[in-house]
């Protein structure tokens, strides 16, 4: 949940930062997004973003594993 | 959290950035604008106020979700986390381009923020209790640092209080609507993020009181800050310059030995940034783990994505200020300060005035709403 | 028996009231004078009208009139008895009787009480803890004299089962804290405590390793005005320093001696010790910060000086640094642990010969020495030792920092561990907070 959470939240400050410089520049949408993705001095954000995604993948991720190993424990323990 | 805390937290809060950047100056007599600007700002902050009383001791979000009903109060609590981390974005560019303009100019500005994210997402993973403890620190620190520097400037001999003059060389009238268009929104109208923990100061009249004590303080300490920078730059210096403080302090130089104190303001604004960027964090990370599911690892992710969109924001400095002046206000702060707080406090008014009728169908609702929480309790 | 073939058990047999008995005692616990003044003499000379009794009535009988002045009890579990023994008690078995009789006739050869090693004052009392528990509890009850006061007695360690005491004043203490406390000194699993140290880990919050959440002195004065100022007392039978819990930010920085001298000298006295402290972080990740990356921050005269100073030099500032800390924690090792006669030699020798060789092989510059020595000097000045030697790892982190990211990286250190500092909590009370009765300030 978290993953999608900053998936969200993500994508909706790109569109808002595509939106202000549509405003700032006079530019359509799509080429104020074509900027702010295709530009090679914004590679350490998307990175950084990246990494947000990760960090809160690799956290579902564990607490998924870590509550299959709880319920199979608990199934054990009632056998 | 302790009313010393929070008073300091809001302190710190709202001096944060603005005692650097000096006055707006879409008017001379700038300081006047800042201490004028205080009454409307006042009146904005008693509409925060009439919602955390309204509110019944939840958050903002919460608030939001009773107004609103739950789909769109959930669309809005989305738009509020944006919101909070563009503004923390923003706050960190400022305080990068201050770096690099006075102690680090060959950095990539990518680390600089990389470093700095990994601090916020420390800080905020921490409660909001934890910082307003460190914001007493911090207030200790800015304050001692800032009467030093105005102490040191008095004795270099840069402060020249005819500077100060003409006053009101354009009219009262331009310097009563300035403030509407700029100082109500930024530092005082960022207190929006405090609706998100008004709960933590008590009851509302704590909020009040507290908020009221913090507000009179900036603004007498920003009026002195505003003075000294003008009475140091002079009138047409300081619509020039970016850094107000900075270039002030660039001129301290006494018996030629202290001098070049552009470190001292970096500090400044690096703790102040940071109090200002955990709180915002904060109030996001709690908004995120609303919608999302209850994970303390939002802290972390929010931090990093602060980052990439300080660097996202704006390419240049230029670009940054022209956005902030204008289309950041329209488009940003006078919704979310203003139009969304005041359309939320008239529909909570309507809803609940409307008496018991209006709890019955809202009843079943939470009857069904159990089966939803818990279903996405077991997914967090 | 299970104490095997032990040279120090003495099993004497002896005749009283006419019946035979056996009395089993440790020699090594006891001094023979007091087992011949106070329990065999006594015994020999009961009365002979108690004869002819039943012989637990015998005992209970003996235990009344002869051994009346020392505490005492009856038994009849006999897998209590190596313990009990272990403790200095004496076991008394009469001919026919069931129950033994256990009397407490432990004296034990401790230290007489002196002056504290560590936490030196010179205006103040000048006694110290010592290793008997007994003691220090009658130290403390000497100086507080209220109805209050409790002690409370646990056993920590399966093999030496340490006696720890813990004390507090009754309505002071925090109740929550007090349970928390209790409920951590129930819980622990140890196999032998000698030192109250092993115990501080125990009352350390998880991830709080940087800053001691726990107090430790070897005063009297200084844990009583702990105690009327709502913290616990630990005391562990064997140490000296006794530990106090919960213990803030500020304990660290008090000397008992700020209270028995005019209020502003102490306060003036804190003031410096803050500063050095702050000082002992961070003057060497200035330096590597300023000299390497703002160099326009020095005044132009010192500049000038310094860079004719480095003009041969060929480490880059932090290797410089880095060399000369290692060199001087070498010699703080050294020092501490050589022979008494032997460290003052190391000391100067090191110190000048160190600096001033170094100096003149070109490997390091006089500035180095200079902000290393003020370095070392300043973080000697934080009252409890404990206190300097995590944060020394702390130091290596920002001079690094600095290295990479000059004053920028030292700035964000700072933060972080200012942060670190608003964070912590020991038992529900912050680390920073100004919980203080000396000075006069009611706790938030």
């Amino acid at each position: 949940m978290t993953a999608l959470g900053v998936w969200t939240i993500a994508s909706m400050g790109l569109i808002l930062l595509a939106g202000l410089d549509m405003l700032v520049y006079g530019e359509s949408f799509y080429k104020a997004c074509w900027h702010l993705l295709f530009d090679y001095t914004h590679v350490p954000a998307f990175v950084m973003i990246g990494a947000a995604l990760l960090l809160a993948g690799w956290g579902d991720a564990g607490a998924a594993v870590l509550r299959r190993l709880r319920a199979l424990r608990i199934r054990e323990e009632r056998k | 959290m302790n009313v010393v805390h929070g008073y300091t937290l809001l302190l710190v809060f709202l001096l944060g950035t603005s005692i650097i950047f000096g006055p707006p100056r879409l008017a001379p007599d700038a300081w006047l604008v800042e201490l004028i600007a205080v009454v409307p700002a006042g009146a904005l902050f008693l509409l925060f106020v009439g919602l955390a009383a309204a509110g019944n001791g939840g958050n903002l979000f919460d608030m939001l979700d009773k107004a609103w009903g739950r789909t769109i109060g959930r669309m809005w609590t989305l738009c509020y986390i944006v919101y909070f981390l563009y503004i923390a974005s923003r706050n960190v560019r400022d305080m990068i381009e201050l770096v690099m303009t006075s102690i680090l100019r060959a950095t990539p500005p990518s680390v600089l923020i990389f470093m700095f994210v990994l601090v916020i997402a420390y800080a905020a993973s921490g409660g909001i209790a934890a910082t307003g403890r460190l914001s007493v620190l911090i207030a200790a620190l800015v304050g001692f640092f800032f009467f030093a520097l105005a102490l040191l400037l008095v004795f270099s001999g840069s402060v020249d209080t005819e500077r100060l003059l003409p006053f009101l060389s354009e009219g009262l009238a331009k310097v009563l609507v300035v403030p509407l268009k700029s100082s109500i929104w930024f530092p005082y109208g960022e207190l929006v993020v405090f609706l998100v923990f008004c709960s933590s100061f008590g009851t509302a009249r704590t909020f009040r009181r507290t908020g009221w004590l913090a507000m009179i303080s900036a603004c007498l300490l920003l009026t002195f800050s505003d003075l000294l920078q003008t009475s140091v730059l002079g009138m047409e210096n300081i619509v020039f310059s970016i850094f107000p403080l900075l270039d002030a302090a660039r001129m301290i130089s006494i018996f030629n030995f202290i001098t070049r104190l552009d470190a001292l303001v970096a500090l400044l604004i690096i703790l102040g940034v940071l109090v200002k960027c955990a709180v915002f964090v904060h109030a996001a990370t709690i908004g995120a783990s609303r919608t999302f599911g209850r994970h303390r690892r939002f802290a972390f992710s929010s931090a990093l994505l602060v980052g990439a969109f300080s660097i996202l924001v704006t390419h240049n400095n230029a670009e940054h200020f022209e956005e902030g002046l204008k289309y950041v206000i329209y488009w940003l702060h006078i919704p979310a300060q203003l139009v969304i707080p005041a359309a939320t406090l008239m529909l909570l008014r309507i809803r609940y005035r409307k008496g018991e009728r209006e709890h019955e169908p809202r009843r079943l609702h939470d009857r069904l709403e159990p089966n939803r929480t818990r279903r996405g309790r077991a997914d967090a | 028996m299970t104490f095997g073939d032990t040279d120090d058990l003495a099993l004497v047999s002896l005749r009283f009231c006419g019946k035979e008995g056996l009395l089993c005692y440790f020699t090594t616990l006891t001094s023979a004078s007091f087992m011949m003044n106070y329990v065999i003499q006594p015994l020999a000379q009961a009365s002979d009208d108690l004869a002819g009794e039943d012989a637990t009535a015998l005992l209970k009988e003996v235990r009344e009139r002869c051994l009346s002045g020392l505490s005492s009890e009856l038994s009849d579990q006999l897998h209590v008895l190596p313990m009990k023994l272990g403790r200095g008690y004496a076991a008394l078995f009469a001919e026919g009787a069931r129950d033994c009789l256990l009397v407490d006739v432990k004296e034990l050869v401790t230290r007489s009480v002196e002056e504290p090693t560590s936490q030196n004052v010179i205006r103040g009392p000048k006694e110290g803890f010592t290793e008997s528990a007994a003691t220090n509890m009658s130290l403390i009850r000497r100086r507080i004299v209220t109805d209050k006061l409790r002690f409370e007695r646990y056993e920590i360690g399966e093999k030496t089962r340490t006696e720890v005491y813990l004390a507090y004043i009754e309505e002071e203490a925090d109740e929550e804290v007090l349970r928390q406390v209790r409920e951590q000194v129930r819980s622990c699993r140890m196999v032998s405590l000698f030192d109250s140290g092993s115990l501080e880990s125990l009352f350390r919050p998880r991830g709080y390793w940087l800053f001691p959440t726990v107090y430790n002195s070897e005063r009297p004065d200084s844990v009583c005005s702990c105690l009327l100022d709502k913290r616990i007392a630990v005391i562990v039978g064997g140490s000296p320093f006794v530990l106090i819990v919960p213990a803030i930010f500020r304990d660290f920085f008090q000397s008992p001696e700020d209270h028995y001298q005019w209020f502003l000298v102490g306060l003036f006295a804190r003031l410096l010790r803050y500063v050095a402290f702050l000082l002992s972080l961070v003057v060497p990740s200035l330096y590597v910060a300023i000299t390497s990356y703002h160099q326009e921050l020095i005044p132009t005269i010192l500049l000038t000086s310094i860079a004719a100073q480095r003009e041969g030099i060929p480490f880059p500032a932090v290797i410089e640094i880095l060399l000369m800390e290692a060199a001087f924690e070498i010699l703080r090792e050294a020092g501490t642990r050589m022979p008494r006669l032997v460290g003052q030699a190391i000391s100067i020798a090191g110190a000048l010969v160190l600096g001033e060789a170094a100096v003149q092989a070109g490997i390091v510059s006089n500035i180095n020495v200079i902000v290393v020595a003020l370095t070392v000097i300043s973080s000697y000045v934080a009252p409890v030792y404990t206190f300097g030697s995590n944060i020394r790892i702390f130091r290596y982190g920002l001079i690094l920092l600095a290295s990479f990211t000059g004053l920028y990286g030292v700035i964000l250190g700072c933060a972080v561990l200012m942060i670190h500092l608003s964070r912590m909590e020991t038992f529900g009370v912050p680390y920073m907070s100004p919980l203080s009765r000396m000075l006069g300030g009611k706790t938030p």
